[in-house]
């Protein structure tokens, strides 16, 4: 399972780069989804079997369609994409290096307080992921069979109906609004 | 693979508590499908009814915040702990009510000189209302970040609202994009402190915070923390998350930026101290020192920038941006110290009557070709208007904070909670740049006291009417009163601040 995960992962990484660099648009648009596919792998992985459905779904399948469809219909041949820019470059390792540096700090158990930095764990030391006292990632720890032994679907639906419940009331207002200011925006007449 | 029945939480359907509590959003709610479903009846020339209808709506759910205001006593949290049913909502719902109901007062007769008066404007007002208000009681993650995108979305539109214009469509576009980001780097942030302490609930995150606390803090908490602070940052237009600010309250139509440049901040502020003063306090030595850069910043580019301006609303902007400066200071002091926010919430009343006023002249006074926007059409403003020029100069001695007004009570506490719990020199600063933006406020009060040149033709003002002088009214008693009776609202706030939720730190003991 771990080979899985570390490949699919690569996999994502790679072809979300594939998006970023690429010089033809539709060949973003279908590396984007490699990438959204490669993530919805690692959801199954993660014994997330409802988000696997939804990812395919609504990203591979709703969106990219549309994506693809306008891209077609912008013809992408007559755009012209801007060439790299040192400046992409350096923000790209900057951000790059920074991310890095927390992740690693994070995963050695280097903690913060208003002293200093402060290392308690050496990488060595955490031989497993899902290790208990010593994973840093307490929250991150797969598998997570403990809290999806009911199934995912029921687990999801469980939250979505109690803890999530108004969030989940919120978003209909939220699209209602976002489709009449859509129709608002594009409605012709009222240009002047 | 998962032989196993866990548990599953069972299925509870929410109480009518959790829906009474509720009550004014969901009257803003109800009346934004209605103005959308009335105004695909009215004829056009009747669009006037809805404002009607948007006021009595809000009035409504302004009764409606009194009323919990009275019913929610100590606080509790509705829907599953994902709410607060508590006088600091309902405190904040108050000011954006008021703000709100003014806007929709001296909307009609601009929105028609402008020629874009259409529906979808009061509804939009409403939707946008409301997801500040769901922002202003928002105790989970996920409900901070549905009310931004709610008050966001709508505010997108209602800035592009003039399509005819092209100023109007470029600040929509860049207020979309910037506002974008803004979201991201919001959900970043929420994603790594939900990863490190496994929760959404504040009330929960601020448990696990106090826990962690023993030991030290894990670096992803504090990017986590600091990431959504440039979320907020970026709402409430502090330097250096400001650049959208000038272009998108110039290019929107004057009565969309007096409704934003208030509100949107108000109810940020609202979220960012429930977030930060309630939910952080254990982690207030790592993101003291971030709030209190953003805070320096704010004031000194915002003072400066304001200094240069010949554009009303340019100016008023870079304004908005020194005020978020002070504000931010009574987010910087120590938690444990309730003058802080307190301070927060009389600055942000009397920031919302005052900016208010500010804007109303600018929208009331426009003509009917273009929008009044540079200084030199206030030029002789108090011999045609007198009475509205001396509205505007109060205001405008007010933003800068002169006694006996309400703008200086707002700085008069937050200064005092930043000297109170050692941070001088944040004082120190904003007084200096307080000092500073009197040049720039005066200017302009100064300018509609002169008589335009010989040669000069003055600006054609419109008539006063009746709904400008309801809201110049209201906003000029609202200054003098906060600046007058200074204990009728602080003792309002500090009611409000004591049954802040959530209450993590005064349950340590």
């Amino acid at each position: 399972m771990n080979v899985l995960v570390v490949v699919a992962m690569a996999l994502a990484a790679i072809s979300s780069l594939g998006v970023v660099l690429s010089r033809q648009t539709i060949y973003s648009a279908l590396s984007l989804v490699v990438t959204i596919a490669m993530i919805s792998v690692l959801f199954l992985l993660l014994n997330a079997q409802f988000l696997f459905a939804v990812q395919i779904i609504i990203y591979a399948g709703a969106v990219m369609v549309l994506f693809v469809f306008i891209i077609a219909l912008l013809s992408p041949d007559a755009e012209d994409r801007p060439g790299r820019d040192w400046r992409a470059v350096v923000g790209l390792i900057a951000v790059a290096a920074v991310t890095i540096l927390v992740f690693v700090a994070a995963g050695n158990g280097v903690t913060y307080n208003s002293k200093g930095f402060r290392a308690t764990q050496l990488l060595g030391s955490c031989t497993s992921l899902n290790a208990g006292p010593c994973d840093p990632y307490r929250t991150f720890s797969y598998p997570v069979d403990a809290t999806n032994a009911a199934g995912n679907v029921q687990t999801v639906a469980g939250q979505l109906f109690t803890t999530f419940l108004l969030p989940f009331e919120i978003t209909s207002l939220l699209l209602l609004v976002a489709v009449i200011g859509a129709v608002y925006l594009t409605r012709r007449g009222v240009e002047r | 693979m998962l032989a196993q029945a866990a548990t599953i939480p069972a299925l509870v359907t929410p109480t009518g508590r959790d829906l009474l509590g509720l009550l004014p959003e969901l009257i803003l709610g109800a009346a934004f499908v209605l103005l959308m479903a009335l105004d695909a009846f009215l004829p056009s020339t009747r669009r006037s009814w809805l404002a009607v209808v948007a006021f009595i709506s809000l009035a409504a759910a302004f009764g409606a915040s009194m009323w919990g205001w009275f019913d929610s006593g100590s606080g509790r949290t509705l829907y599953f702990g994902a709410f607060a049913y508590d006088r600091y909502s309902m405190f904040v719902n108050a000011i954006l009510l008021v703000s709100s109901a003014l806007v929709v007062i001296i909307s009609p007769q601009y929105l028609n000189r402008r020629g874009i008066h259409h529906g979808e404007y009061y509804a939009l007002i409403l939707a946008s209302t409301t997801g500040m208000m769901i922002l202003a009681g928002a105790m989970n993650l996920m409900v901070i970040f549905l009310g931004i995108e709610l008050l966001s979305i709508s505010l997108y539109v209602l800035s592009g609202f003039s399509r005819g214009d092209e100023r109007s469509q470029e600040a929509a576009l860049k207020y979309l994009l910037l506002g974008g980001f803004a979201s991201g780097f919001l959900l970043y942030g929420m994603a790594l402190v939900y990863g490190e302490t496994g929760h959404t609930q504040l009330a929960q995150i601020g448990l696990a915070l106090r826990a962690a606390q023993t030991s030290s803090v894990d670096p992803l908490v504090l990017v986590g923390v600091i990431l959504v602070f440039i979320g907020f940052a970026f709402k409430v237009s502090a330097v250096p998350f400001h650049t959208w600010t000038p272009d998108v309250y110039q290019g929107a139509p004057t009565s969309v930026t007096t409704f934003m440049s208030v509100t949107t901040k108000v109810a940020a502020f609202a979220a960012l101290v429930r977030v930060f003063t309630y939910t952080f306090p254990y982690v207030y030595t790592h993101w003291q020192v971030i709030v209190s850069l953003v805070a320096i910043l704010s004031m000194l580019v915002g003072n400066i920038a304001a200094l240069t301006q010949t554009s009303l609303k340019r100016m008023l902007a870079y304004s908005g941006i020194a005020q978020a400066g002070y504000i931010l200071i009574g987010v910087a002091v120590d938690p444990r110290v309730a003058l802080g926010t307190i301070g927060v919430l009389y600055y942000l009343a009397a920031y919302a009557v005052t900016n208010i006023g500010a804007f109303a002249v600018i929208t009331v006074m426009a003509g009917r070709g273009e929008d009044l926007d540079s200084y030199s059409g206030l030029r002789g403003l108090a011999f045609r208007r007198p009475y509205v020029a001396a509205a505007m100069g109060l205001f405008l001695l007010s933003l800068g904070g002169f006694p006996p007004t309400a703008g200086f009570f707002g700085k008069f506490f937050v200064f005092a909670a930043a000297i109170k719990t050692g941070l001088t020199p944040l004082a120190i600063w904003g007084i200096v740049t307080s000092a500073v933006s009197v040049f720039y406020y005066l200017r302009v009060a100064l300018l509609m006291y002169q008589r335009p040149a010989e040669d000069e033709r003055e600006y054609a003002w419109s008539r006063t009417s009746l709904s400008a002088g309801i809201v110049l009214a209201a906003t000029t008693a609202g200054t003098l009163v906060l600046g007058i009776f200074v204990f009728l609202l602080y003792n309002a706030a500090s009611a409000a601040q004591s049954g802040l939720l959530p209450a993590i730190a005064s349950s340590s003991g």
